[in-house]
């Protein structure tokens, strides 16, 4: 991370530490927090430097992403979403969409939310319902979504359509969409055990956008999501997760060192190690598929390979599960006043409460499917 | 667009690609995904593939964006059956 970087860190973590315990009480989203990350030029961290923006690294998004959900996993998983709808539009977007929107992402500081889940079922992103209909050189979106993170503060929308009313389900295409350009309507409410403050309530979006706006058409946005959206999505909520875990057990190890341990035995040690080895091992693991994403990047190459995708969906799975074994850990070790009190000095009781959803968010159950069914595709076993 | 596939690939092709009717002719470039076809039947195909045609695919080519249409499919499997010397032949 640039020292530049960081001193904007330096900045905006404590405004996200203090207003955490609140937007979690009210199931609110962090408007005060966003508000600090847009006066320090966050939001526009991704944007290239030719449009004015930060011109951040994949590898300075994920430490930031780390740092901020250390402070506050909602906010740092909203700001993190918004940094991969960015990175989309950046790298899949249309010329004229670039043009017209990245300089405005940099100048003002838009939140870009995404309307990609969908009723009835288990969300897939490959799966999408309402027809997009061409309307000359422009699209008309009619899009209900039931979980859209943020969606009631954001100033645009990346949404999944349906290509056509004649294409299938499958068939599937994004668009965005300037919140100006849109009639949204709120509905359901969002009420959760944790990440409250993401405030994910369901919404309709209703429009009509320049057909620019539209990304990946033409049986193309299957290819751009296994080769970028997926890739970055996992890579970034990974980073949130065990920027969230990180964080609770810097404050833990530090509290334990200032107020002294409840016990010095083998067991409080051997507990305190389980934590560290799983914090070590999806902080390897988030690194070394981060470097293959990069290298690909870099070099022109492709992730759609089946052992690339096979540990991209990997670093999901293991980053959301070993995640929350460390803050139950982590519990278990502080005790009930400490650990899981929710007026203890260490904010233990939220943050397990908000990785429990880490499994949950793009069920692990499917993606362990994938994984088998990748197996059966890399037959040399080639590990990262 | 190479050679024009046989009839053991439109047939397992079409197997994995249920959603497309029988009486709708399998255009080179129909847009696999788009018609159905998921990750885990990807793999399904990839298999069944290796059975008919008794041969093994290379791990490199084993990336999704072979399975993208018919066409890029068919390249695949016949670039693999002609570097392997495999005839492909069946029972």
């Amino acid at each position: 991370m640039t020292a530049p970087t960081a001193d904007l860190l330096a900045k905006v973590l404590p405004v996200l530490r203090d207003n955490a315990a609140a937007a979690d009480e009210q199931a609110a989203f962090p408007s005060d927090s966003f508000q600090a990350l847009r006066d320090n030029h966050l939001l526009s961290l991704v944007v290239p430097r030719e449009y004015g923006g930060g011109g951040a690294s994949l590898q300075t998004f994920l430490e930031v992403t780390g740092e901020l959900a250390g402070a506050c996993l909602s906010t740092g998983q909203l700001w993190a979403m918004h940094g991969s709808h960015v990175d989309t539009i950046v790298r899949h977007g249309s010329p004229e969409l670039r043009a017209d929107l990245l300089p405005r992402i940099a100048e003002n500081e838009l939140y870009i939310a995404s309307a990609t889940s969908e009723k009835g079922r288990s969300s897939s992103l490959f799966v999408a319902h309402s027809p997009l209909a061409a309307d000359g050189d422009r699209v008309v979106v009619d899009r209900a979504a039931p979980v859209v993170s943020g969606g009631a503060h954001a100033d645009g929308y990346l949404i999944t359509m349906r290509a056509s009313a004649e294409a299938s389900e499958h068939d599937v295409c994004l668009v965005y969409a300037d919140r100006h350009d849109l009639r949204t309507e709120l509905a359901g409410e969002w009420n959760t055990l944790g990440m409250r403050a993401t405030e994910s309530i369901g919404m309709r979006l209703t429009g009509v956008v320049p057909a620019s706006n539209v990304i990946g058409a033409g049986g193309q946005f299957a290819a751009l999501a296994r080769e970028s959206m997926i890739p970055i999505s996992h890579l970034s909520w990974s980073a949130a997760w065990l920027g969230a875990a990180r964080g609770a057990f810097r404050e833990l190890v530090r509290w334990f060192a200032k107020s002294g341990a409840p016990d010095m035995s083998d067991l409080f040690h051997e507990r305190l190690a389980r934590v560290r080895l799983d914090l070590e091992l999806v902080s390897a693991y988030l690194t070394r598929v981060r470097e293959e994403v990069d290298l690909a990047r870099i070099e022109g190459g492709s992730v759609a390979h089946s052992r690339a995708q096979l540990q991209i969906n990997a670093l999901k799975v293991v980053a959301s599960d070993l995640s929350f074994r460390a803050v139950d850990h982590m519990v278990q070790l502080a005790g009930l006043r400490i650990g899981y009190a929710k007026n203890s000095p260490i904010a233990l009781e939220r943050c397990f409460r908000d990785l429990r959803s880490a499994s949950l968010n793009h069920a692990n159950d499917g993606l362990r499917v994938g994984i088998g069914a990748l197996c059966l595709l890399d037959r040399s076993v080639s590990l990262i | 667009m190479a050679q024009a596939w046989d009839d053991r690939f439109e047939k397992v092709l079409r197997e994995a690609v249920p959603a497309l009717p029988a009486d709708t002719p399998l255009l080179p470039d129909l847009q696999l995904i788009a018609a159905g076809l998921d990750s885990v039947g990807i793999v399904k195909l990839m298999m069944r593939l290796e059975q008919e045609y008794r041969t093994e695919f290379a791990f490199e080519l084993l990336n999704f964006q072979i399975f993208s249409t018919p066409a890029t499919l068919w390249d695949a499997v016949s670039g693999a059956l002609a570097r392997t010397g495999t005839a492909g032949t069946d029972a």
